[in-house]
């Protein structure tokens, strides 16, 4: 294992790997704004589940057992989605009822940019970090 | 009143902090570093430049199953490693021209 130069760079990778992730989910519900099927078998919006990291450690360092944040993970939305009528669906039923998926595209939108900024947030803090970790080893150049 | 400067008091206050020196010298060897491998500079060193070779090789394989699409390979990791070869190279480098500065400057004291 090499130095660890800057500041909780594994922690950061973390958070950006769990906002990628949800930006993967958000990608996969959106994408599937329409895959109706029969009643009870359509698509269901997929959650992602985050749970923070604790490192067992042995270092006199505090601040060492914090591991940061993993995707543990990915949940479904169970709530039933609209039944619409369209008798020549191949999946509707006797009725001729099917069902859309519980997707609503703007509170995935809503999600999407929530994704987007929490991952801003993390290259922000990379970024503080290595500016801070260069200019400690800068610092005799004046 | 500036004392004047001679070669006596010159040499009597050289005497005085090499007695304090070789003080301090006897204290640090019974307290902290030992005069072993471990306290070697050059070890130390050494290993510095090993640690910063490694985490630049780890960077270097890392880009590469990036790029030879290692799907558990992640863009953030592998920048993120890259960053940590390069804080730790500008280290090991600062520490060498810490170095050469030094020398130089004990060279144009003769």
């Amino acid at each position: 294992m090499p130095i660890e130069m800057i500041p909780g760079s594994n922690i950061i990778a973390s958070g950006m790997t769990a906002e990628r992730c949800r930006m993967e989910v958000v990608a996969n519900n959106l994408a599937n704004t329409n895959s109706s099927g029969k009643p009870g078998e359509a698509y269901k919006r997929r959650i992602p589940v985050f749970q923070s990291v604790v490192n067992d450690s042995l270092s006199s360092n505090p601040a060492s057992e914090l591991g940061g944040v993993k995707v543990t993970s990915v949940a479904k939305d169970d709530t039933p989605g609209v039944r619409v009528y369209s008798p020549y669906n191949p999946n509707a039923d006797g009725d001729g009822m099917i069902e859309m998926p519980n997707v609503s595209p703007i509170s995935e939108m809503m999600d999407l940019i929530t994704a987007t900024r929490a991952y801003e947030a993390n290259l922000t803090a990379m970024k503080q970090a290595y500016d801070g970790a260069m200019k400690t080893v800068n610092l005799g150049k004046g | 009143m500036i004392d004047p400067i001679s070669s006596e008091s010159l040499l009597a206050q050289l005497e005085q902090m090499r007695g304090r020196a070789s003080e301090i010298a006897a204290d640090s060897s019974a307290g902290g570093l030992s005069k072993g491998e471990g306290a070697d500079f050059k070890n130390v060193f050494s290993s510095l430049i090993t640690e910063v070779d490694q985490a630049q090789k780890q960077a270097d394989n890392s880009m590469k199953s990036l790029a030879s699409g290692d799907k558990d390979v992640t863009i953030q990791e592998v920048v993120m490693k890259m960053e940590q070869a390069d804080v730790s190279f500008s280290l090991m480098l600062e520490i060498r021209n810490k170095l050469v500065a030094a020398y130089k400057e004990l060279l144009s004291a003769q």
